[in-house]
């Protein structure tokens, strides 16, 4: 189906609304306003007052409920980061998202999209600090949470797969092949406690601020995991994940390889034991989609 | 011990140890555990559960090494017992027994015995 080009007038009108709408609300009062003072004369003109409202409060109704809709839906999509930041804070890192990348689909879950991407690159440029003086929680930490919320996001949207059993058929995979993890598991290393805080927040569902516990003194890694309707952790030793890692970006044979070469001697003799019973888990618990063509992936951000 | 019983460095090279590589094959075969996989469609279920009174961290293990179990490291509440197995709550001092992917308790130790 075709659809006719709009009238110019309605393109027009639909392009300043659409402005009007993604300017961010004003926060220098110390509470989210919507600034009609700055409103596009155009559009005021356009836009017919009521009985009760003029033409800028009837239009600053839709500003606000557009960055209050939208910071609602992403609070609760990445709620960690809402309540290690504070809301106040949280917000304005939402508006540079939703600056950013703004929602361009029907379905206000994908607005969360890379929200933890966005968190990176801006906090890279400011002073974690200036979030909050009183309550400073470090930009990394942020980030941190942030991967964490987005992991539990995936994982919980994912639809149920069938996973992968490797059977003797697969045995020329092994030397040409890595392994695909289903949409239904993620991996997640942490330098803070923040799965098991995230976890709780699901099962305690609360609105006050909580604060950051202390780093851990080497990070930590999970395995998060859906099963049937519910969600799990599984810890990880860091080399299982450095093996699960691996197995993702390598065929099993070189992944082993690499596995070995990087573990200290001394480590060395309990290793095929290990990683017996880490494949085993890692099948049983269904976490492999399929094999796949290597593909380096890029290095992310720690 | 013989040179020929001892792998190869593994330094520098891709190729793992013979000895490495047949446990992994092992391991991502299940070769050496029954499928737990047939209970997917069961629901997580604690099937016996007794009262221990303060069970330590070291009796835990020595009960799951009795039964040639794997003590997991659990998640505090919303953790998951990967097999079949059983699990010690400090908390109340229920030890239980449960079904593969069996629900975990918010504190204490989980044993995967798969048998």
């Amino acid at each position: 189906m075709t659809w006719p080009n709009s009238p110019e007038w309605l393109l027009e009108l639909q392009t300043r609304f659409t402005a009007l709408l993604r300017t961010p609300l004003d926060r220098s009062s110390g509470s989210l306003r919507a600034d009609t003072s700055a409103y596009d004369p155009a559009l005021l003109a356009a836009a017919l007052p009521n009985p009760t409202l003029d033409s800028a409060e009837r239009l600053a109704i839709y500003h606000r409920q557009y960055w209050f809709r939208l910071f609602t839906a992403l609070q609760g999509l990445y709620p960690l980061t809402a309540r290690l930041a504070g809301y106040w804070h949280f917000n304005d890192l939402a508006a540079h998202h939703l600056l950013k990348r703004p929602p361009r689909g029907f379905d206000i879950d994908t607005i969360g999209d890379e929200f933890e991407l966005t968190l990176a690159e801006h906090l890279i440029e400011n002073d974690p600090l200036a979030l909050d003086s009183r309550r400073p929680v470090p930009a990394a930490a942020l980030r941190n949470a942030a991967q964490v919320d987005a992991a539990f996001q995936r994982v919980t949207r994912a639809p149920r797969s069938e996973p992968l059993r490797p059977g003797p058929a697969d045995a020329p995979r092994f030397d040409d092949s890595c392994l695909r993890l289903t949409a239904n598991v993620a991996l997640i290393r942490e330098h803070w406690p923040l799965c098991e805080a995230r976890m709780a927040l699901a099962e305690t569902p609360s609105d006050a601020p909580i604060p950051l516990a202390a780093p851990w003194p080497t990070p930590r890694h999970w395995l998060l995991t859906q099963q049937t309707s519910r969600l799990g952790l599984v810890a990880l030793s860091p080399r299982e994940a450095q093996l699960l890692d691996l197995l993702q970006q390598l065929p099993l044979t070189q992944a082993l390889g690499t596995l070995e070469a990087t573990t200290p001697p001394a480590e060395r003799a309990l290793l095929p034991e290990a990683t017996q019973t880490w494949l085993a888990r890692s099948v049983r618990l269904g976490i492999w989609a399929d094999w796949a063509k290597p593909r380096p992936r890029a290095k992310l951000p720690p | 011990m013989r040179p020929d019983l001892i792998d190869p460095p593994a330094e520098n090279a891709k190729a793992p140890s013979s000895k490495l590589l047949c446990a992994a094959l092992t391991g991502i075969l299940a070769m050496a555990l029954p499928a737990c996989a047939d209970d997917d469609s069961k629901a997580p279920l604690i099937t016996s559960s007794e009262y221990v009174a303060n069970l330590s961290a070291e009796a835990f293990k020595a009960l799951c090494d009795a039964r040639s179990g794997t003590v997991e490291e659990m998640a505090h509440c919303g953790g998951l017992a990967t097999a079949r197995g059983f699990s010690y709550d400090t908390t109340n001092g229920q030890l239980s027994e449960h079904t593969c992917k069996g629900a975990n308790t918010c504190a204490g130790w989980n044993c995967v015995t798969d048998q």
